[in-house]
């Protein structure tokens, strides 16, 4: 196989590790994700299918991960406290004070979110994946991802002051 | 009203390129002359360009040496093995969710202070008997002739556990296809005198048939095996082209059909 497979996942490690601190909100933690992701994807690289993108794979792969985490947690009382998160880095002090605002108002917007409704929006809104894709990762219909993602961003949207609260919802509600 | 036409999804898909080009012509036009419909819009677009944008500068933090680095000392464990076909089943498009999502429970534990091994590898040990070999070693490796075990065994969906009278604790990790096609489940057994057995066993002949089992003292009062035993369990696991685990449906359909 391809020696670039290490180069290619080299290449998506900040986007790893800012999905993984999206989903753990503790940086710690966020890189233990990220080195777990790649001693599985090194494992299971047979699976992967070059036809698709690499890091969906790598993100599905992540995700996972994480659940076993919080499963572990669950079972074993292993601690991870994701309340003292340190999720927002510090701003740029160099920023405009508007901007940054705008910036640390939508990162605790983010944070407020139920955690379902986070890890959609990272990874469509953030990192570009479609909504197949998403669904692919996250293991739910796209119509649930569909249904995640635009309460999210009503809610987002209203935080921020964006305009009017829409007007209607579907009736494609999965969840 | 066009505004009333479109849905909130139907709107977000638009904003984001996802629509159908039919439906996305129709809200092209609704757009030029329904101001409420584009503030609707708005929300869908200005969402996601300010949460992008929050979250773009990031990247550009960079990350740190030790993640590359350990990238590298992943790739360079592997190599060698590059040119070997894998073992490892292609995973499906569309692949089913495993009986126990949770069943790959690789992550930071305690190392164990030692890890005593007895692997059959289909030599006839069967559950039915005690395993003489393995504790000739000096393993309490499980009460594997105890009927509620067996019991267990048949009728238990992954993910489920139980203890049982003795303070035992019994349960089922997975549920799996080994690379001959028999019928295999994981377990973890966790003694009340505080080991810990983490076993495959595979069902031939009428009976579970122990193909690994490796024992350890756990690490610390969790009663739960070390990462170090589980490791070892990967590791056979890919080497003996064990498949994806079973969905709770293919799960239970297999167990019907040995009863």
């Amino acid at each position: 196989m391809s020696d670039s497979f290490a180069d290619d996942i080299i290449a998506f490690l900040p986007n790893l590790r800012r999905f993984a601190l999206s989903l753990c909100r503790q940086a710690d933690l966020a890189d233990d994700l990220v080195q777990i992701t790649v001693e599985r994807a090194f494992r299971g690289r047979d699976q992967f299918d070059p036809a698709t993108r690499l890091d969906a794979w790598l993100f599905r792969i992540l995700r996972n991960a994480w659940i076993d985490m919080v499963r572990r947690k669950k079972t074993q009382g292993i601690e991870i406290d994701i309340d003292d998160a340190a999720d927002a880095r510090v701003v740029d002090g160099t920023q405009t004070v508007e901007t940054s605002l705008m910036l640390q108002s939508a990162k605790q917007a983010m944070a407020e979110l139920p955690d379902d409704q986070r890890e959609v929006m990272m990874l469509i809104c953030v990192e570009e994946m479609s909504y197949k894709e998403a669904a692919q990762i996250l293991d739910a219909p796209i119509g649930t991802v569909m249904s995640r993602l635009s309460r999210a961003r009503i809610t987002i949207a209203k935080k921020l002051g964006i305009n009017a609260a829409p007007a209607r919802s579907s009736d494609s509600e999965q969840e | 009203m066009a505004d009333a036409m479109f849905t909130d999804e139907e709107l977000m898909a638009y904003a984001d390129k996802e629509l159908p080009d039919d439906r996305a012509a129709l809200i092209d036009m609704a757009l030029l002359e329904d101001a409420a419909l584009s503030d609707r819009l708005a929300v869908f677009t200005g969402s996601k360009e300010a949460v992008a944008e929050a979250y773009g500068g990031d990247l550009g933090d960079g990350v740190p040496n030790y993640l590359v680095a350990h990238v590298r000392k992943v790739q360079a464990e592997h190599a060698g093995a590059g040119d070997e076909p894998s073992n490892v089943q292609k995973m499906p498009v569309d692949v089913p969710q495993p009986a126990n999502a949770d069943r790959r429970p690789l992550w930071q534990l305690p190392a164990a202070a030692a890890v005593a091994l007895a692997v059959g590898l289909g030599a006839g040990m069967m559950i039915m008997q005690p395993i003489e070999q393995a504790q000739q070693n000096g393993l309490q490796v499980a009460a594997f002739d105890d009927p509620e075990i067996m019991d267990a065994l048949g009728r238990m969906a992954s993910g489920t556990d139980i203890t049982f009278e003795s303070g035992n604790r019994f349960s089922v990790i997975s549920t799996f296809q080994d690379g001959d096609g028999s019928l295999c489940r994981e377990f973890e057994y966790d003694q009340a005198s505080g080991k810990t057995v983490v076993s495959v066993v595979c069902h031939e002949g009428g009976v579970w048939d122990v193909q690994f089992a490796v024992t350890a003292t756990a690490a610390d009062d969790s009663g739960y095996a070390p990462a170090s035993s589980l490791e070892t369990l990967d590791a056979y696991l890919s080497s003996t082209g064990a498949q994806l685990p079973m969905s709770p449906e293919a799960e239970a359909a297999a167990l019907a059909a040995i009863r």
